[in-house]
């Protein structure tokens, strides 16, 4: 057996190694954070400092004058609740068609969907751009939020778990009152499975905002960028552009999803448990 | 879904610069591919090295990790927090967060790689190095993640078990060996098929740290299918790459599927 001393020594090892691995974790985002909000000459220096002097805003400032940042940003808004929305409104009434509703052909349907989450999308990236293109849709919001409107199977298939958690006896009753599916649905399903919508919308606003290739091969024109294609090609191509403006970008570009995660933290944990296991 | 699905493998018949028309050509995308391209087996190469560099050390990392975060010590909520806010973060801002951080004239960590005998003019432009700092830069990134769905599985294995292994006088060493990880085999089983899929895909990183350089040096699979694609306009070439991708992607998905169909399950509830 392990002595009270050596379980001590074990514990306090562990929890020395989890602080540091909590630092390495940090501190890049903690840098970048620090570079924006600094002075420029400070983030020159070595050795480093971790502390700034003062906090000043001018590189934020010459950041956004830098290229049309207002509009990526505006960009960027439109797509994410374009797609958010689509995923929450036909990814819940689909999912409940198939979570609640008889008819021919569900089963075999709803393995087709099942079957679409196993393909990888590298599959249909390039038959979408050539169909984009005949669309004449490159350079629009079309091209960039069409293909997700009608929802990523995983959204749907969040819902229908969601959904068939509920009990069927409140169901009942409402169809004993006289409710349809619709009314059904909007008294029943939505007030119950809020947490659903909640879960599904975040990983849906997450995954928009992240996306990168399909947006990087729909948009040439700077007016038409979303956010990480404006990093990744505007910004980075400047040879004016320093590091301090770079890490205003970075740091403009993330502070929303980070201020989502903080505030809807139970939401992300839930929906990694629910597409890891089973 | 399936449409594109079926014109993808059409499209890899045919000789298409996307201007004009495309012009029937059989298998010898397939054939240039397999028998006459060598910077195809390079990208592969490239990848399969990259998912050797990635996965052990991240998934043990995050193993370790979940363990000891399953223990309920203090504070375990706001570490929780901590690990997966790389993961939030758009890959984009890390591929630039972490360049500047190598920067080779500012950056945080060259004077301490100096110490370790790293005195590569620029990290990102070495041949050596680039691949493996790539690879660092995704574990840091999706380490937290991986805990978060080993935790997952973690907690779905009861108290009682671990309190009857105490009552036999298992320590805590024997306790991880002889329930924690044979428990947790089907989560582990997923965790490492969803990294291999994840690391044949990637791309964001390697587009804003290195473009594929120096030289072809980082050049992945997905980013030269991606130049194929989008840079030469190599439409029908791009597009049998992408079923050779599906073809191998699919496979990894197949045995995860027949792993958990032939899994026993051990009902402790």
């Amino acid at each position: 057996m392990i002595s009270g001393k050596q379980r001590w020594l074990f514990v306090s090892l562990f929890y020395f190694m989890i602080v540091i691995l909590a630092v390495v974790s940090l501190v890049p985002l903690y840098w970048t954070v620090l570079t924006a909000f600094r002075p420029q000459e400070e983030a020159f220096t070595y050795p480093p400092s971790f502390v700034p002097s003062r906090i000043v805003f001018d590189n934020i400032r010459s950041t956004w004058k830098l290229a049309p940042f207002g509009r990526f940003f505006f960009n960027t808004l439109v797509v994410t609740a374009a797609c958010v929305s689509g995923q929450i409104v036909f990814g819940s009434l689909a999912a409940y068609a198939f979570a609640r509703m008889e008819f021919p052909g569900r089963d075999f349907l709803f393995l087709l969907i099942l079957g679409g989450m196993m393909i990888p999308p590298v599959i249909t990236l390039i038959p979408l751009f050539i169909m984009m293109r005949q669309f004449r849709w490159i350079d629009t919001y079309y091209a960039l939020i069409m293909p997700y409107l009608w929802g990523q199977p995983i959204g749907l298939f969040l819902f229908r778990q969601f959904f068939l958690t509920i009990p069927k006896s409140l169901e009942d009753a409402a169809t004993i009152d006289g409710c349809g599916h619709l009314r059904i649905f909007q008294t029943v399903i939505v007030p119950n499975a809020s947490h659903a919508f909640l879960t599904v919308a975040v990983i849906t606003f997450v995954f928009t905002w992240n996306n990168f290739l399909w947006p990087l091969i729909v948009t040439n024109r700077e007016t038409m960028k979303v956010l990480s294609v404006a990093i990744a090609t505007t910004f980075q191509s400047e040879k004016t552009v320093l590091w301090t403006n770079l890490m205003s970008a970075a740091t403009l570009s993330v502070a929303p999803l980070i201020l989502l995660f903080l505030v809807a933290q139970k939401n992300f944990v839930e929906s990694i448990q629910l597409s890891g296991i089973k | 879904m399936v449409l594109p699905t079926i014109s993808a493998f059409g499209i890899s018949a045919t000789k298409w610069n996307i201007l004009g028309l495309p012009q029937y050509v059989g298998l010898s995308n397939y054939f240039d591919l397999i028998f006459r391209d060598p910077v195809f087996w390079h990208s592969l190469w490239l990848t399969v090295l990259y998912t050797l560099y990635e996965i052990p050390i991240q998934l043990v990392i995050a193993l370790v990790l979940a363990i000891q975060l399953n223990k309920g010590m203090a504070g375990t909520g706001i570490f929780r927090t901590i690990f997966v806010m790389p993961w939030i973060t758009t890959p984009i801002a890390v591929g630039l967060i972490w360049k500047w951080i190598l920067d080779p004239n500012f950056g945080l960590l060259v004077k301490p790689l100096s110490w370790f005998g790293i005195h590569a003019p620029t990290i990102l432009n070495s041949l050596w190095f680039a691949l493996p700092s790539i690879a660092l830069v995704n574990i840091w990134r999706f380490t937290g993640y991986k805990m978060m769905l080993f935790l997952a599985g973690l907690q779905s294995i009861p108290h009682t078990v671990y309190e009857a292994a105490e009552i036999d006088g298992a320590n805590g060493f024997k306790r991880v060996w002889y329930i924690t990880l044979p428990l947790l085999k089907p989560a582990t089983m997923f965790v490492v098929i969803t990294s291999l899929i994840g690391s044949f895909k990637i791309f964001d990183t390697v587009f804003i740290m290195t473009q594929g350089g120096p030289g072809d040096a980082t050049r992945v699979y997905y980013f030269y299918l991606y130049q194929n694609a989008f840079e030469f306009f190599k439409m029908g070439y791009a597009s049998a790459m992408a079923v050779l991708l599906f073809m191998i992607i699919m496979a990894m998905t197949l045995v995860q599927y027949w792993y958990f169909k032939s899994q026993i399950t051990y009902d402790l509830t």
